[in-house]
């Protein structure tokens, strides 16, 4: 941490990290004013190549391998820490011994991260030399506290896995939560840095026309993409994490023995999940805000993201996030039949069903249409008349707005199936609840419409603040209201933990799976709307895969790219089983003579 | 489950009808209400979400689980059910082997084009013998609307003509991709009155597309069969902006910008 | 706004209303006629309408000169499409709102109900009177007397009228294709067109029995249609035969060769032996015939915007040794440069008349095509054209290569085995073109392969419209051609297996849970 100040001025990378680092402003920026090369023009036979070997297919598996362990390796320690502290607060063990769990799976997966880190570098000098040299000169500085912080990470990580049984209770328990903090600053602080490097390509700066680099280590880092990223994986890890722990808890709670096992890994799987949705409702916003700065860096990058041959690929994002989203209310509405009291609850759920079903149906509408020839002739036209107007953004902010309040419905039922109301005014309560979701849902509706047709809009995305804002107010003075509502409620029977058919599990490796597919996809749109660029419009990619790719094609390389991580996931996984057994081989050893 | 209930359809019934009710729902209203038909690839894709949502539905509670699938168990399991278990266990593999036959005959359905209609413009592009800049580029008689009106209008006027003689055989008088043309293209002629097109674009990427034309299209936007004239070679750099004009005028829409007003 | 003006005004109208109905009794599809607004109408009209009709309605719009027919110059007070007597020039103010609202098909004008309201349209109708200073409803309507629903007896009847002493015929043609044996002019000396009654999507006043009995009845104002009511012609024709015409004419619209959107591939099915050697050999009648839009080049120069044909209709036949293609187009006109009788009808100067057929060199795998209009640069092209030939020089078939229409190779067409043979009759082309499947140069000609969908393209020059330049032709789009495989038995193979597949897992489902049930017993 100390030594790190010396290499990076860090100023405001540790702002955007929000940790209390205490960095020297600029302190290296005068210091390191070199001489650097222009861009390369690179031609085919620039690209080292090995016989029977795809470069790119290589390189874009190795790089997305390590990002999804990585993205796990990141996100758990985030909701450990809270587990951790929630654990602390309430005094409740059970909090401890999942916090420990999750970081137990980390361990494995954090070496699978790093050795698949050192194979991407590797990859990268092989068969890009010249791009790797060329950003190497510019994120010298990065690049080496990228290693050694690397170092740090390890450590605090094995301190906090390894010391956990033995910083237990009083004061140590709180050195054991500052580990915990420490190790999130470091790995975050890891993500920002090669957040850099990939933004750097998207949107470099501090670049002359021919691609000379006339700034300072931090020019290059705080280019016009990197925040945006930093806040759009760091929830998209955390939901993603959460996922992949919801799996491992299914896993788990498959392959249990007894009861006590299923309830523990039945709880397990419902915290993972919570943390999943979390993570999740908040993405799209962030997901907006990145694609606005994108279409505000470069109109064309943003046309080549949204209305290019990359279009395609949100409609499949469309239906994969349709495919998470149901797949979590459905492991929620299973999940309500813990409880004694949830059949109070059953029969608002298929109207939830259908405003989720209805609001996905506008939300994956393409704006193109796939059209046979006689459909063609008989529209008159590519464009519908009635489904035309929901291609468009407008329509889409709104089915994202009902999709996520009623997702929080749905929560609300589940926190609710358990409890018996004991307020004198929960009648007014629940009016009133229900007249805040009318109002919302109509005032979203009509802003939906409005802004999205009846305007001369300039930028629709912008549009789309009122309705985020009505869904937030909405979910939080309900909750506001719930909270009061059901303070002190009696429950209606303890929670039968446990109580799970296996469907509702494999809802939650679909969860899982849907997100490693679909990370792998947008991960790939990042990177493809770079076109044949290195540096976008700077450096340009001469090798002979500059191309970009079928949609088939790519499906097949993020495809293949995910089942190789779920079964690398669940060897880990095995592993975990693994290290928990202990075999007595009677008559293996010798007999110890006393 | 409530036991005093009165006897409704079984779950298994209510769960098909719902599902072909929705199916043939979205066929009558799009189809035979709105006269708008539902492209096939689409009703599909509705319909997979439609039935996991209604799979999800009867599902949740382990008792609506059991309720659903005891008919089927019923079938297999009880042999008091022999007959009509003999009779599925006929129909069942006999409309697999259809499907799988009808499914295998040769198709003469010619393969469809996934076609991009408004690509992503490039950044520079060369026209009129010199290279134009997307990223800056603005309709140089845009102005007029707020400084000088009856200028603007004269300029409209102008475009209008240029568009009689040149546009409206295929994208109609009404500017509804109607023209008398218009039947025999393929891709059918853009309908400006659409909110989907010009009111989605910025005038300078009108201008790259009339300029360039079809030819000038990026690979996904299959330029090789856009009818679309580089019109460069037919009208003059200022009749080309001036028929922008018209075109927005004409239909009342709002070219898309990127500043906020 | 003046009181006074507007109750006259109001009174006058209603007085119109009154007759209107009368009409509306008559002519089918109508709507009541409503009191117009000229003032309003004018806006409109200033607004939708001079662009080609011109600001003094006069038709000399900006697009006056690219349309054919021309816009319609209401100062001349022709209106072609009216329901009242030949004797009265003035149409009734439901004629002119009809045009507005539906159109009128196979010209440039459009129906306007989506864009205008009705009261907006009857404004215009009242706006575009005032053109030609008609103030007064006319006086006489057409006499329909009644009707002859149409029957096997009263069309043969109608034929016989139509072809007696060159009635129609003179004009129309026997098959009623327009293939006229004199050169036609309208009002304003510009080139027209006797109608092709085989297209019923071209009549611009619509098909109905109906409105063809007041086509015949009134003539076509500004054309050399005349009226067949009229006593003074030689060629008068009582109501009840006027009936019996306009259903033999409605019987010709009947071809069953219209253009269906939802067909775009010519099925080659494949035949035992030798193909047809003949344009009329009967075996064509089995071929399923498709047919496809026709629309005038307007892509390069020299552009072309006055076509006088829109479609052709292709059949298609192959063997195990060669392919064949039939193509049938209707064109009103033979033209033979050097022919006399053929060049008197023709615009100067004549050329020959021809259809082409396009097709990739290479057969496509994925989405690329080549460029439509003759290819492109890195896509070339197979280009196979027939000329009618000339009073000199026999008809021939030619072979190019393109890679775009400035890079055009040609080539020998008998060297690669293209033959063609054709045939007109009576305003109808047909050509026939023959190619061996497969030829020496696969990386210059097309090599055809079964159950490939071929893109494949058309165009038609009229030689005595105009086509002295090459450039100025009809053309389609990139349709497809497919050559009909054996369907095999692979299909029936692999459903037999999924039956069993599908019999054997339910037995064994059934059995196991028999089992299972068995030993909870």
């Amino acid at each position: 941490m100390f030594m790190l100040s010396a290499f990076m001025p860090a100023a405001n990378a540790s702002e955007a990290a929000a940790t209390a680092s205490t960095a020297v402003p600029d302190a290296a920026a005068p210091a390191t004013k070199a001489i650097f090369p222009p861009a390369p023009k690179l031609t085919e036979a620039d690209y080292p190549s090995i016989k029977g070997v795809n470069a790119r297919v290589v390189v874009w598996l190795v790089a997305q391998l390590h990002l999804w362990f990585g993205a796990f390796v990141v996100a758990v320690p985030m909701f450990v820490f809270i587990i951790e502290a929630i654990g602390m607060a309430t005094r409740e063990q059970r909090y401890d011994k999942m916090a420990y769990e999750f970081i137990k799976v980390t361990i494995t997966a954090y070496s699978l991260t790093a050795l698949l880190g050192g194979l991407l570098s590797f990859c990268l000098i092989l068969f890009y030399p010249d791009l790797f040299q060329y950003l190497a000169l510019i994120f010298k500085e990065s690049m080496f506290a990228y290693a050694l912080l690397f170092f740090a990470e390890s450590a605090v990580l094995y301190i906090y896995y390894y010391g956990w049984h033995w910083l237990q209770g009083g004061n140590k328990k709180w050195v054991h939560l500052t580990l915990g903090l420490l190790l999130n600053a470091f790995g975050l602080l890891l993500m920002f840095l090669a957040n850099a490097w990939t933004t750097f390509m998207m949107s470099p700066a501090a670049l002359d026309a021919a691609g000379v680099f006339n700034g300072d280590t931090w020019a290059a880092i705080h280019n016009f993409l990197w925040n945006p990223i930093n806040l759009h994986r760091t929830v998209a890890n955390v939901a993603y994490g959460g996922s992949i722990v919801g799996a491992y808890a299914a896993f788990k709670f498959l392959s249990a023995k007894n009861k006590e096992e299923r309830a523990h890994y039945d709880w397990m799987g419902y915290n993972a999940n919570f943390i999943a949705i979390g993570a999740l409702l908040p993405l799209p916003f962030a997901g907006y805000y990145l694609t606005a700065e994108m279409y505000a860096y470069s109109q064309q990058m943003g046309i080549t993201l949204m209305g290019g041959v990359f279009a395609w690929i949100f409609i499949i994002q469309a239906v994969l996030i349709g495919a998470l989203f149901l797949s979590a209310n459905y492991y929620l509405w299973c999940g309500m039949g813990r409880s004694e009291g949830a059949h109070r609850y059953n029969h608002w759920i298929k109207y939830i069903a259908v405003v989720l079903v209805v609001s996905f149906l506008v939300w994956f509408t393409p704006h193109t249409l796939v059209l046979t020839n006689s459909e063609l002739k008989d529209l008159g036209g590519p464009y519908h008349k009635y489904l035309g107007v929901l291609g468009i953004m407008p329509a889409k902010n709104t089915a994202v707005n009902f999709l996520i309040l009623f997702t929080y419905l749905s929560f609300m039922f589940y926190r609710r199936s358990n409890k018996f109301v004991t307020v004198s005014w929960a009648k007014v309560g629940n009016a009133a609840q229900v007249a805040l979701f009318v109002a919302g849902s109509i005032n979203i509706t009509i802003l939906g419409v409005y802004h999205g047709y009846f305007t001369n809009t300039v930028i629709k995305i912008a549009a789309s603040i009122p309705q985020v804002l009505t869904t937030l107010v909405i979910i939080i003075v309900s909750v506001i209201i719930d909270a009061l509502m059901y303070k002190g409620a009696k429950d209606v029977a303890p929670l039968r933990w446990g109580r799970m058919p296996p469907r509702s599990q494999y809802a939650l490796f679909l969860l899982a799976v849907s997100f490693t597919w679909l990370m792998g996809l947008m991960g790939y749109v990042r990177s493809g709307i770079r076109q044949h660029w290195h540096v976008y419009n700077m450096f340009r990619d001469g090798s002979p895969d500059a191309f970009t790719p079928g949609l088939d094609y790519v499906a097949n390389i993020v495809s293949i790219g995910t089942i190789i991580f779920m079964a690398m996931v669940i060897f880990v996984f095995w592993l975990s089983t693994v290290s928990g057994k202990h075999v007595v081989s009677k008559g293996y050893w010798k007999e110890q003579q006393a | 489950m409530n036991t005093t209930q009165k006897r409704r359809i079984p779950l298994l019934l209510q769960m098909a009808l719902v599902i072909f009710g929705t199916y043939f729902g979205f066929i009558l209203v799009f189809d035979v209400l709105l006269g708008q038909l539902i492209p096939k690839s689409l009703l599909t894709m509705y319909m997979v979400f439609v039935v996991s949502g209604v799979l999800m539905v009867y599902t949740f509670t382990e008792e609506g689980t059991r309720e659903l699938t005891a008919p089927i168990k019923a079938l297999v399991e009880d042999p008091s059910k022999r007959n009509i278990r003999n009779v599925v266990f006929v129909i069942v593999p006999l409309l697999a082997g259809y499907y799988t036959y009808s499914s295998m005959l040769p198709s003469f359905d010619p393969p469809t084009e996934l076609r991009t209609i408004h690509p992503a413009p490039p950044n520079k592009f060369k026209a009129y013998g010199k290279s134009f800049d997307l990223t800056k580029l603005e309709n140089p008689y845009r102005k007029f609307e707020k400084e000088d009106p009856a200028k603007f209008k004269e300029h409209v006027r102008e475009g209008g003509d240029v568009y009689i003689k040149n546009c409206q055989y295929c994208h109609g008088d009404k500017l509804d991709g109607k023209g008398p043309y218009a039947p025999g293209l393929n891709p059918t002629p853009l309908n400006f009155q659409d909110v989907g097109t010009i009111a989605q674009l910025q005038e300078s990427f009108l201008f790259w597309r009339i300029a360039t034309g079809g030819p000038g299209l990026p690979d996904e936007a299959a330029p090789w069969i856009s009818s679309m004239p580089i019109w460069e070679n037919f009208i003059t750099e200022d009749e080309t902006w001036k028929v922008i004009l018209f075109l927005y005028d004409y239909t009342g829409r709002r070219p898309r910008t990127w500043e906020h007003e | 706004m003046n009181n006074l003006r507007l109750g006259k005004k109001m009174t006058y109208k209603n007085k119109l209303a009154l007759l209107a109905l009368c009409s509306a009794l008559f002519a089918a599809g109508t709507a009541m006629a409503k009191p117009g607004n000229a003032d309003k109408g004018k806006e409109v009209y200033d607004k939708r309408c001079t662009w080609c009709h011109g600001a003094e309605g006069d038709g000399a719009g900006a697009a006056q000169d690219y349309l054919n027919p021309p816009p319609r110059d209401f100062t001349s007070g022709n209106y072609k499409i009216k329901t009242s007597s030949f004797e009265d020039m003035t149409p009734n103010d439901d004629d002119i709102f009809r045009m507005i609202r539906d159109g009128m098909p196979g010209t440039a004008m459009p129906g306007w109900s989506d864009l205008l309201s009705e009261q907006e349209m009857w404004d215009l109708a009242a706006y575009l009177k005032s053109f030609a200073g008609f103030d007064k409803p006319p006086e006489k309507q057409v006499d329909y007397g009644t009707q002859v629903k149409s029957s096997a007896e009263s069309i043969e009847k109608g034929k016989k009228l139509f072809e007696d002493g060159d009635r129609c015929v003179e004009c129309h043609g026997k098959s009623g294709k327009g293939s006229a044996s004199k050169r036609l002019k309208g009002g304003g000396g510009e080139r027209t067109w006797p109608r092709n009654l085989t297209k019923p999507w071209t009549f611009i006043g619509s098909s109905d029995p109906k409105d063809i009995y007041t086509r015949i009845s009134t003539g076509i104002a500004g054309t050399e249609m005349p009226s067949f009511a009229d006593p003074k012609s030689k060629n008068v024709l009582s109501v009840e035969e006027r009936w019996h015409v306009a259903n033999y004419v409605e019987s010709l619209a009947k071809t069953g060769m219209t253009v269906n959107a939802e067909n775009t591939v010519i099925k080659a099915d494949k035949v035992e032996g030798e193909l047809p050697a003949t344009t009329d050999d009967k075996r064509w009648n089995e071929s399923v015939p498709t047919a496809f839009y026709l629309v005038p080049q307007i892509i390069g120069e020299e552009r072309y915007f006055k076509p006088s044909n829109d479609t052709i209709i292709v059949r298609a036949m192959y063997n195990d040794k060669m392919v064949a293609l039939l193509m049938e187009w209707d064109d009103r006109t033979k033209s033979i440069p050097g022919d006399e009788s053929a060049e008197k009808i023709a615009d100067e100067p004549i050329a020959e008349d021809g259809v082409a057929v396009q097709l990739p060199v290479v057969i496509p795998t994925e989405m690329r095509k080549p460029y439509f209009g003759m290819g492109d640069e890195s896509h070339p092209v197979n280009i196979w054209h027939w000329k009618s030939g000339t009073k000199s020089e026999p008809e021939a078939a030619n072979l190019l290569n393109s890679l775009g229409f400035k890079a055009i190779e040609k080539r020998d067409a008998a060297a690669v085995g293209l033959k063609t043979v054709s045939s007109y009759s009576d305003g109808t082309w047909k050509v026939l073109m023959y190619r061996p499947l497969t030829t020496q140069a696969a990386d210059k000609d097309i090599q055809f392969a079964e159950g490939k969908f071929i893109p494949v393209a058309f165009a038609a020059w009229d030689g005595s419209n105009n086509s002295e330049k090459g450039s100025k032709h009809t053309m389609t789009t990139w349709y497809w051609l497919l050559l009909k495989p054996a369907t095999g038995s692979r299909p029936l193979v692999a459903a037999l297996a999924i039956m069993v597949l599908f019999a054997g897992g339910l037995l064994w489902w059934a059995r196991s849970a028999g089992r299972a049930a068995g030993r909870q017993h």
